[in-house]
């Protein structure tokens, strides 16, 4: 019984204080920012992101590659440093002593960091016009 | 009718959007604005969780209400905004002896100006821990149930439970310090 005289006197003492109410516009600038998001930049959030993550990834993946095969296997005298010996030459062959890929690879990825980077500003930008 | 906002906003009708937000924005915003003390914070939260609901509405799975769903959300934003702060959190002692009733607090309040009243109760509820302060208002102001509560913090019901009783006694020392001195005389009397 005490207890819920004093929830009411609870409730009645912070019903006395400021009543929280979102500003009136707050819904219809919700929506714009969503229509934006929706309309301008719907490539932006899911997939750049990923595809520069996937190109970083395969850019130190060839970086390590091409450290390893610099690495020296002729102390380890067994059938598995020959076989790693092959299987690097095979690699080393594909991807790194092709020069055309890591250039190539290198400008990509500037490229996406940079609209990245753009497309971040962007939504900072749409942010403060918005609200 | 949950149903039936739910395939509006997957449609992408406007209006059904529209009535999502306002169906909810006032709560959310005051969720927020409990939280992070502020009306900018507050606004900025509650955009962003709207947001991310009306991103993520296809994964509502239809467990709970969709309104808990999206306090949720809001709750969870918030506590993002804190993180990002990284505030430590307010301490106060609490010593049981020193409460005054709340039927006390209640009267002596009573007594002042309307104005000065709601100085002292939202600088009192500004001096709450988010959590405590969150919990106040969807609790006792908003009357949502323990359960309810539960599943938009995360937290389990004893726990609540346990919160609140704390979170009162909080409230109550905070209104105490702010009464004017002459009302917290005639309230040890």
């Amino acid at each position: 019984m005490k207890k819920n005289l004093d929830e009411i006197l609870i409730k009645e003492i912070l019903q006395k204080g400021t009543e929280m109410t979102a500003p009136k516009d707050l819904s219809s600038r919700i929506i714009a920012r969503w229509q934006l998001e929706e309309e301008c930049i719907p490539f932006y959030i899911p997939v750049l992101p990923r595809l520069t993550w996937w190109i970083l990834a395969f850019f130190f993946a060839g970086l390590f590659i091409w450290g390893f095969s610099k690495m020296s296997f002729s102390g380890v005298n067994t059938e598995v440093a020959i076989l790693m010996e092959q299987i690097i030459e095979n690699l080393e062959y594909s991807i790194v002593s092709n020069e055309g890929v890591v250039f190539p690879t290198i400008a990509v990825l500037v490229i996406m960091v940079l609209i990245n980077a753009f497309l971040l500003k962007f939504r900072i930008l749409q942010r403060w016009v918005l609200g | 009718m949950d149903d039936e906002l739910i395939e509006g906003i997957l449609r992408k009708d406007k209006k059904m959007i529209l009535v999502f937000i306002q169906s909810y924005q006032h709560r959310v915003y005051s969720q927020a604005y409990r939280m992070l003390g502020n009306t900018q914070d507050a606004e900025e939260a509650c955009q962003d969780a709207f947001i991310k609901a009306l991103n993520k509405i296809d994964g509502f799975k239809g467990g709970s209400k969709l309104s808990t769903w999206v306090y949720r959300i809001g709750y969870t934003t918030c506590l993002d905004v804190l993180k990002k702060r990284k505030l430590k959190p307010k301490m106060l002692n609490i010593d049981d002896s020193m409460l005054t009733s709340w039927a006390s607090l209640h009267d002596s309040l009573h007594t002042l100006e309307s104005k000065e009243q709601r100085s002292i109760i939202d600088n009192a509820v500004q001096e709450l821990e988010e959590t405590d302060a969150l919990l106040i208002d969807l609790y006792h102001l908003q009357e949502i149930s323990i359960a309810e509560i539960s599943e938009i913090t995360g937290l389990n019901k004893s726990a609540i439970k346990v919160r609140l009783l704390r979170a009162r006694k909080k409230l109550a020392i905070h209104l105490e310090k702010r009464l004017p001195l002459e009302t917290i005389k005639k309230l040890k009397k």
